[in-house]
């Protein structure tokens, strides 16, 4: 932490992170810990910091308003302090005025920052006591001190969470996980600076959690070893009905890990497995003892079980799946694979496990590797919609042609506007998507919102559908009209859809969306990034025009806009445009 | 001089060690407020294992000071 204070020079160069701190305590020495957090993670934190207690007023000052993060951490001990120090001497009504109060203040200064400023915006929970006024008899009722406090984060969560990019961060929780002390007393009355700095120090990580989500910077799939990792033992060594893995201990550590994988995946998070045995061996694991593990093998998105290095097998997953390599996890028992992976494939994150099996649970959990600032339907299905690709891709491979394929395939096309149903789907496209991206904009649901309110704006969804499954909303365009021309803000695509024209249908659908508002001209853009070279020759391959600055011009004109011929249907604002 | 105190001053008062003697006093540095005193103190007790009482806080406002603080705590 002290060498972040001097070293500022080196952060230059990075994209700047701007955060704005509204407090009724003092922040300053949060800083540090918020700066190298943020160069961890490739951010120049540009961060400031409002006076002591006069949040609602900087809140209201449209200074900060290009802020990329507000966080407002306002302490109850100076909002409500007759809440902290003198419950017992309120009356039920002083006590739900004091509430009250408390929720309109923190309400009124996230508004204030709403009224000009997009930001995500992080608001610290209320402290509950450690040790409430009336001792032990304070739990018995629900309005004793605790349970007072309580139910005002829980109002406060529900008040703020109908902002989408408003999340809260629960004090509570960060205490009940830091060893150390959490306040200091001798900072808090010698200059009203509540934490100690392990806390700080863990609260600043909570607020990255949030801006790593929000900035794409998530992983999407972790990768398992088997021996030693899903199971104790060695399976060619321990044979299948060895090796331990179940409900009781010591089997129960595994059985409980795996678990925690199973809850990955149900939010979305894509697993694989890669592991070097005989497949024959791993797969009669996975028949005999099925009683004992919650995985089953179809779990598992990609599957490498052979003697190649894990290195070449990460690889090949990333491929399979279609997605990058700084969207893995790597996760082993075995110190020569974990640093084999580190060396050669350094964007992926990897996790070496403890020696004790029962702390690989925890491990995994508090790895914060995996947020998302939504969740929607497809996150919930995408496990199965990528058991729906590889039958996919099984029947590619006998098709005659790919022409033939394509026709087979019964493709659907639905391209509609933003909606309530849609905004979470397609803010978090924005978010995560990284290859089939042409300007990696990153927003927000509020921003996809405005964008879909704006007169001035088009927002164009892609869901489409076929023989083999319903992939949902898999693209997204997002339009600017002006002076007769239409810039592309964004055009980006899931990679899991690629190679079956649906790009091409999105982009007849922006052109239309174009000339039914009467433009002359439409601008796309291409911004490079590590990770979007594929689709760097996309609109020069589509009857754009380079103009040398990054931009790529296309005119209306009168020409014919077709639908890729394969799709057998296609819908656009309701209106059936092919069939 | 003890280095470790003055690469600490140095760093939270974000002065070059050449900056820092002996005599280096709160008075006469400006960068020296209340906040980096904060930050200052609680830099010493991470770096040094030790902890001040909170009266005592107010009274390490030299390097002269400082250091017979750690020194009575037998860090120094």
């Amino acid at each position: 932490m002290l060498e972040t204070v001097r070293d500022r020079e080196r952060t230059a160069e990075l994209p700047r992170l701007r955060w704005t701190l509204l407090s009724n305590t003092t922040q300053e020495p949060l800083r540090p810990f918020l700066k190298q957090l943020c160069y961890d993670i490739g951010f120049d934190a540009d961060i400031w910091i409002g006076g002591y207690d006069t949040a609602l007023q900087d809140a209201a000052s449209p200074e900060r308003g290009d802020a990329d993060v507000v966080v407002l951490a306002l302490r109850l001990h100076v909002l409500a302090p007759a809440l902290v120090d003198r419950f017992v001497s309120l009356s039920p009504d002083e006590i739900r005025a004091e509430c009250s109060r408390a929720i309109e203040y923190v309400a009124a200064v996230a508004a204030a920052v709403r009224q000009h400023s997009r930001a995500v915006m992080l608001v610290h929970s209320f402290e509950t006591p450690l040790y409430p006024t009336l001792g032990v008899i304070d739990y018995r009722s629900g309005a004793g001190q605790a349970n007072t406090i309580r139910r005002l984060n829980l109002d406060l969560a529900d008040r703020l969470s109908r902002d989408a990019s408003t999340f809260v961060i629960d004090l509570d929780a960060i205490r009940g996980r830091l060893s150390d002390p959490f306040v200091d007393p001798r900072t808090w009355h010698i200059g009203r600076v509540p934490y100690t700095r392990q806390a700080m120090r863990a609260i600043a990580g909570e607020y990255m959690k949030v801006v790593r989500a929000a900035k794409g910077r998530n992983r999407k799939c972790v990768i398992v070893d088997a021996d030693g990792t899903l199971w104790g033992g060695i399976v060619g060594d321990d044979g299948a009905d060895g090796v331990r893995v179940g409900r009781a201990f010591p089997g129960s550590a595994y059985y409980e890990f795996q678990q925690a994988l199973l809850a990955l995946r149900d939010r979305g998070i894509l697993l694989a497995l890669s592991s070097k045995n005989d497949r024959a061996a791993v797969e009669e694991v996975f028949a005999t003892r099925v009683a004992d593990m919650p995985l089953r093998l179809d779990h598992f998105a990609a599957i490498r079980v052979n003697w190649v290095d894990k290195a070449q097998n990460i690889r090949d997953i990333a491929e399979e799946l279609n997605i990058g390599l700084d969207s893995l996890v790597f996760v082993d028992d075995n110190p020569h694979e974990t640093a084999l992976v580190k060396e050669l494939l350094p964007a992926v994150h990897c996790i070496l496990l403890p020696d004790d099996a029962v702390e690989y649970r925890s491990v995994l959990e508090s790895s914060d590797l995996f947020d998302a600032l939504t969740f929607s339907d497809e996150d919930r299905r995408r496990s199965e919609m990528y058991a729906t690709e590889q039958r996919r891709r099984v029947e590619e491979s006998s098709a005659l042609s790919v022409d033939d394929y394509l026709r087979g395939l019964e493709m659907e096309a639905i391209i509609g506007r933003a909606d309530d149903r849609s905004v979470a789907r397609l803010a978090q496209l924005t978010q995560k998507t990284n290859q089939f991206n042409l300007t990696t904009r990153r927003y927000t649901e509020s921003d996809i919102r405005g964008f879909g309110a704006s007169p001035d704006h088009d927002v164009l969804a892609i869901r489409v559908r076929d023989r083999l499954g319903d992939s949902g909303i898999v693209g997204l365009a997002i339009l600017r009209h002006d002076d007769h021309q239409t810039a592309i803000d964004t055009f980006l695509m899931s990679c899991r859809v690629l190679g079956r024209g649906v790009e091409d249908s999105l982009l007849v659908a922006c052109l239309l969306a174009s000339r039914r508002r009467g433009d002359r001209e439409v601008v796309g853009e291409f911004i490079p990034t590590a990770k979007n070279a594929r689709v760097a020759e996309f609109y020069p391959a589509r009857g754009f025009a380079a103009d040398g600055s990054g931009r790529f011009r296309r005119s209306i004109g009168g020409a014919a806009l077709e639908f890729p011929a394969h799709f057998k249907s296609v819908v656009v604002d309701g209106e059936q445009v092919v069939s | 001089m003890n280095e470790r105190v003055r690469h600490i001053l140095g760093v939270v008062l974000e002065m070059s060690d050449q900056e820092i003697d002996e005599k280096l006093s709160a008075e006469d540095i400006s960068n020296w407020d209340s906040i980096r005193h904060l930050n200052l103190v609680l830099a010493l007790e991470e770096a040094f294992g030790v902890s001040f009482p909170s009266e005592e806080w107010a009274r390490l406002t030299s390097y002269r000071a400082i250091v017979d603080a750690l020194g009575q705590r037998g860090v120094v």
